[in-house]
């Protein structure tokens, strides 16, 4: 039986959006050593987005302003025609926005009814501000993931380099 | 299509129209309220420096925006205190010599027709004395304050501001939360940018012109108090306001001593030319070292701009409308660059984040 809403939860804090955002968050390599409690102050500066089937989330040469989140659904990041990624709830996209502002690289397209956890670099300056130690641990772990990115981009462009000098041999 | 290709197109050109028009009733009808809504954003972007200090040491926002309110309640208690009497007090003592300075400015026109008429010039200069005569009353503090609803103004602005401030303080993110949270999926991140950019050169511009206004006053307050004038506190606090004019504000911020020094019975030349010496060296420190340390962006506007606008503001809303006017002008700028390097999806290389 569903509880009257005006006395739902009343007693307890019951699970609200932030808390599962902030959940989500601590799974991920960019919250790591940064504990849940700051996790949901983060989480409560973070903006929710739901977008239906089909709908385009960013567009490859758009000013991109930060990372997002996925709390629910499915997202593909395609360029070109090309899928790049096919992404699950707790993945994330977008990091590149964090640090610098240039447009976005490639195409992010809901496949189905998706919530995003949106983290903006204006906000993420905030909490640098405000807790300079969990900010620093944050740029680290930021360092970090997209140096493993990088790491990936030249092990695939090696592969590539010695498949096109092998078809030229 | 993106924004700003749809906001080229005509159904984009409506609606800029339509979003003009919503505007300006907005504006119609928030007008009584206008000026203490001016005011409580003024005080929120000097007080949010406290009060995010404070929500970084765990406190939650409705505590450190009472903490906000009682440091805001310390400072007006202590210039209502010190800086008011004071200054009604040096008001006072300009006043008592309005009759002798109008006397004064009579002989000064008298002896210029009398020039004109050895030259063979004919001039009328009863007019110009007259004059005075006209604007005198509205000098006279005791006149302006019985013959207008100044009282009441400030009585409504005293209780709404430190009421709209504290809200402000305490709301304000959930506020933009919620108002940008309305945004089309599509602008969003574009929204934000936006608002970050604009909003974060408007509280810098606030903050420094606040802050050179203060500067400018205390400089040529203290010059006005060395070379010896009577009522440098309220010289200071005029060419302090005047200051964010630019261009025309110098000159403006020249009268009051150069009314006052004529005034001096007997008449001292030397009071004359250090009061113009005051003005003249609080603008070259101005120029030279507030400036380029306290504003560090400064939004530049073109003289015309300057000239066209003070006279614009000063004959709908009058001295007010004069102080007021480059302030509201810079940040119609800062709003109007925001957008349209939003827009066109520009990355501002200057901006820090």
């Amino acid at each position: 039986m569903n509880a009257h809403p005006l006395w739902h939860n009343f007693f307890r804090s019951g699970t609200d959006i932030h808390h599962v955002v902030a959940d989500l968050w601590k799974k991920t390599p960019l919250f790591k050593n940064i504990s849940w409690r700051r996790c949901l102050t983060l989480s409560r500066m973070m903006h929710i987005r739901q977008y239906k089937r089909g709908e385009l989330i960013f567009k490859d040469g758009e000013i991109g302003l930060g990372v997002a989140m996925i709390v629910s659904g499915n997202v593909h990041i395609k360029t070109g025609g090309h899928l790049l990624a096919d992404l699950r709830t707790g993945d994330f996209f977008g990091e590149i926005a964090l640090v610098i502002d240039e447009p976005r690289t490639a195409n992010a397209i809901a496949v189905e009814e998706v919530e995003l956890a949106f983290f903006l670099r204006p906000d993420l300056e905030e909490f640098i501000n405000q807790f300079p130690k969990h900010g620093a641990i944050f740029m680290f772990n930021l360092s970090k993931v997209l140096a493993n990115r990088l790491r990936e981009a030249n092990a695939r462009l090696r592969e590539n380099k010695s498949f096109l000098e092998a078809g030229n041999n | 299509m993106d924004f700003y290709e749809f906001a080229k197109t005509r159904s984009g050109e409506l609606s800029f129209l339509g979003f003009l028009f919503v505007a300006s009733i907005i504006v119609i009808l928030i007008q009584p309220v206008l000026v203490p809504v001016l005011l409580s954003f003024t005080l929120y972007a000097l007080l949010e420096p406290i009060s995010d200090a404070l929500y970084r040491l765990g406190m939650r926002r409705s505590y450190t925006a009472f903490i906000c309110m009682l440091v805001l309640l310390s400072i007006s208690t202590a210039i209502v205190l010190l800086v008011v009497p004071e200054l009604v007090a040096q008001v006072g003592l300009i006043q008592s010599k309005l009759g002798y300075l109008e006397s004064i400015i009579s002989s000064i026109f008298d002896n210029i027709s009398v020039q004109l008429g050895a030259w063979g010039v004919h001039s009328d200069l009863s007019e110009s004395q007259g004059l005075f005569q006209k604007i005198r009353p509205e000098l006279d503090l005791a006149t302006v304050l019985a013959s207008s609803n100044i009282m009441i103004e400030i009585v409504v602005t005293a209780v709404l501001v430190p009421l709209f401030t504290f809200f402000l303080v305490r709301d304000f993110q959930t506020l933009r939360q919620t108002v940008l949270g309305t945004l089309p999926n599509r602008y969003f991140e574009l929204g934000w940018l936006i608002y970050y950019r604009v909003a974060y050169q408007l509280q810098r511009y606030v903050r420094g012109i606040l802050l050179q206004s203060l500067l400018v006053g205390l400089i040529s307050g203290a010059g006005f108090y060395i070379v010896g004038f009577e009522t440098p506190f309220l010289l200071g606090a005029i060419a302090g306001m005047l200051n964010v004019i630019p261009y025309i504000g110098m000159v403006l911020a020249m009268l009051p001593p150069i009314l006052i020094s004529l005034s001096a019975n007997p008449f001292e030349p030397q009071l004359l030319i250090s009061a113009i010496l005051v003005v003249i060296i609080t603008q070259l420190i101005d120029n030279v070292i507030i400036v380029p340390t306290v504003i560090a962006h400064s939004v530049s506007l073109h003289p015309l701009t300057v000239i066209a606008g003070v006279i614009i503001f000063g004959n709908a809303f009058g001295m007010l409308g004069m102080i007021l006017a480059i302030p509201v002008l810079a940040a119609l700028k800062i709003i109007y660059v925001g957008l349209k390097q939003g827009l066109k999806h520009e990355p501002d290389k200057k901006f820090r984040f």
